[in-house]
């Protein structure tokens, strides 16, 4: 077993995958959004100058002065612990017990149909749950269908859903965007009916305030009352049919600024005939369709390769360390990179790389280091249509020089005399990597312009030399500008030090074309204090040739 | 370890200067967002759920009883409101939620495996993997906001990254790459 120190390169990959950047706090904004918070606050703070905590303690001190006071003080303590139990609720007031029952007589029903309104679309926003100017109509219904399995449409003002037991789907009017991922199976009754077991859970949530509000009358039903308090401001009131234990109605209350506010009402009604145009509603043909990463069709293709080449090696010995196995069609699709083999990977290790590009598109990631290499023109447009299939985890650059000899090509090493540019840094205290953000912001951009973040994550002074001349020698004739660092910066982490120890940038920018260059020079200037002479060295470059 | 700064900010806070307060909000926005995307991991739903905490906070913070412990307080009422997102989402499929489900550009499958791992980490570890590398804090930071001693943080984090490992071993990531 590794000791937890090694695992320095598990460090790095869990920081490229979750490490983010924060946005900054606005507080001035945030007051905007939170004015009832804010007022409340106020409201509370405003009378400290009376000291009302001072008050009450000299008050209770005097109570306890005395014997008689000590009694009386006992028996209010007394009095208020009964009333907390009885107003808190818990097992004490029996919510346990109603949560038990409506639970159990959910289970007998086939259909729940709940409707009302709702005055925000997305209720965890309080700014938009403050605001009650608009009233979005609630339609939901959940089924169980005729061979057990679940079924829900919900329409909420623009927005319109649908489970139909395989996928979920989600339809946003205003952008006519169709969202869709696959439905979680539900495999219990108890997980149906989201819309009231998700309330009703809430009367057994030891964190929430439960109390019996009364009965009354909802249509021809005796109804129960129960209010669950959430916090000082926001409560919803239950109503349960008191013969049969199911919910009936739900009312949700917010105070703000003092007004107590409905934010949302519902009423549920059950085993009704769920009407056709419900059952029958299918998602419209969006202008945009949405997927989630397990549907979209791009990688629903790439799997239904790996399942073909999985098959092939059930008939053919795996490969000892690569092989490259042709394509039969030329249709483009995208693949994720390592992918799986079915009932092989696991066993062998065997993992296939697509290899679906042009030659140059092919080599520019796997051949380093960047801004070394020079294909010939009339090779860099040849077409790949390949998957490469390897044992063991090979580097890029022996997959890039297996792939190379497959195709009856080879890498050889010359050198030349290269214009490049020699890094020198005047020894600034450099700011932390975090604070170091691209020089020309993304804004709205719907394409990446020189200077603009291309890579996000903690950047090492090399790593951003490396992705210059990546980008500046992006066709791959070893003619654009290479930079020689010679800054002392360090560029790999010291002993027992993560890979964050040497970061100095939070994104690498992108600088493709010649537009590039000032901007590339003012920004290391600025941010690093790192500058640039021009200087022909003799470098080494790496030629791509057919096999001689 | 609470600063002497930090603990004047609490207490004017606490006295009603809504700034103060503000102060402390910068402070503790980014590991506000982090623990909820610990719970929630969801980026959007995250930052929505720090910002909620403090609504939260500020009409409490006159009661806060121990003003030494603001950060652990403070990170309790973020993780209770995000978990309170997470029953919201359970029941509300909108299309904000699907929209943040949709494929992040240069994820790949090593990517999806990490975050896998991630996921499957107990809450508490869970939540420290997030602090540490989400939002790069030192131990000493998260064990602040965590209301626990730096060798807990380490411990956690360790063991954290032990039980990622092997899950990554077991399905198929190389041990090279660990």
């Amino acid at each position: 077993m590794k000791a937890d120190k090694d695992y320095n390169k598990l460090d790095e990959l869990i920081s490229q995958t979750i490490g983010r950047e924060v946005p900054a706090f606005d507080f001035g904004k945030w007051k905007d959004n939170h004015r009832a918070e804010t007022e409340i606050f106020k409201s509370q703070t405003a009378g400290r100058a009376t000291s009302r905590s001072v008050r009450i303690f000299d008050e209770s001190r005097a109570i306890v002065k005395s014997r008689t006071g000590r009694l009386a003080a006992a028996a209010v303590i007394v009095i208020a612990i009964s009333a907390a139990i009885s107003y808190f609720g818990g097992s004490t007031n029996g919510t346990a017990a109603v949560y038990a029952a409506a639970t159990k007589a959910l289970q007998n029903v086939r259909t729940v149909h709940v409707s009302g309104w709702t005055t925000c679309l997305r209720p965890h926003i309080r700014a938009e749950l403050l605001d009650t100017s608009t009233r979005y109509t609630v339609e939901r219904w959940e089924w169980v269908t005729e061979d057990g399995g679940y079924r829900r449409y919900t329409r909420t003002g623009h927005v319109t859903g649908w489970d139909d037991g395989d996928r979920l789907y989600s339809y946003d009017e205003h952008d006519d965007i169709l969202y869709t991922r696959k439905s979680p199976a539900q495999t219990s009754h108890i997980e149906y009916f989201q819309s009231v077991m998700g309330l009703l859970s809430r009367l057994k949530d030891k964190g929430l305030q439960v109390t019996e509000i009364g009965t009354r009358t909802i249509g021809n039903r005796q109804a129960k009352g129960w209010r669950i308090v959430e916090s000082d401001d926001k409560r919803e009131d239950m109503w349960l049919d008191v013969q049969t234990n199911l919910v009936l109605e739900i009312n949700a209350h917010v105070l703000d600024q003092g007004q107590l506010k409905q934010v949302r009402h519902s009423t549920c009604t059950y085993d009704q005939n769920v009407p056709v145009n419900i059952r029958d509603s299918v998602p419209p043909v969006a202008q945009t369709v949405n997927y989630s990463p397990d549907l979209d069709p791009a990688f629903e293709k790439w799997n239904a390769r790996l399942r073909e080449i999985a098959a092939y090696y059930q008939q053919h010995p795996l490969p000892e360390t690569m092989e490259l196995l042709p394509r039969e069609s030329e249709e483009n699709f995208r693949g994720h990179p390592r992918g799986r083999l079915r009932a092989i990977t696991n066993a062998t290790g065997h993992r296939v790389w697509p290899v679906q590009s042009t030659l140059e598109d092919f080599l520019r990631p796997n051949v380093k280091p960047c801004g070394s290499v020079c294909v010939p023109e009339e090779l860099r447009t040849m077409k790949l249509n390949y998957d490469l299939v390897a044992r063991t985890e090979p580097t890029p650059r022996e997959r890039a020089d297996f792939v190379l000899n497959a195709l009856g090509l080879e890498i050889i090493g010359v050198t030349e005399q290269r214009k490049v540019w020699v890094a020198h840094y005047d020894g600034r205290p450099l700011k932390p990597w975090q604070e170091v953000t691209a020089p020309v912001p993304r804004g709205d951009a719907r394409h990446t312009m020189p200077g603009m973040a291309s890579g996000r994550g903690r950047k090492s002074v090399r790593e951003l030399f490396e992705d210059f001349a990546y980008y500046q020698d992006y066709h791959l004739s070893a003619d654009g500008i290479i930079i020689v660092d010679e800054t002392g910066l360090p560029s790999r982490p010291a002993e027992g030090q993560s890979a964050g120890s040497v970061a100095v940038s939070s994104v690498s920018p992108y600088w493709r074309g010649d537009e590039s260059i000032p901007i590339a020079r003012k920004w290391f200037k600025e941010q690093f204090g790192i500058t640039f002479t021009e200087e022909m060295r003799p470098m080494t470059v790496h030629i791509v040739r057919r096999q001689q | 370890m609470q600063d002497n700064l930090e603990r004047q900010l609490v207490d004017a806070a606490a006295a009603g200067d809504i700034e103060s307060f503000g102060e402390l909000c910068g402070r503790y926005y980014g590991p506000m967002v982090a623990i909820a995307y610990s719970v929630l991991s969801d980026h959007q739903l995250a930052e929505d759920a720090a910002q909620e905490s403090f609504a939260r906070a500020l009409v409490n913070v006159t009661r806060l009883k121990n003003r030494a412990r603001f950060a652990p307080w403070l990170a309790a009422i973020c993780r209770n409101v995000a978990r309170d997102m997470v029953a919201v989402k359970a029941r509300r499929i909108d299309a904000a939620d699907i929209a943040q489900a949709a494929p992040q550009s240069g994820q790949d499958e090593n990517g999806m495996l990490i975050r896998r791992a991630i996921e499957r980490l107990p809450a508490a570890a869970r939540e420290s993997i997030v602090l540490r590398y989400y939002n790069n804090m030192s131990y000493e930071e998260i064990a602040s906001v965590s209301g626990i001693s730096r060798a807990a943080v380490n411990g956690r984090l360790a063991r954290a990254k032990r039980k990622m490992a092997k899950y990554l071993k077991r399905n198929g990531f190389p041990e090279s790459r660990l």
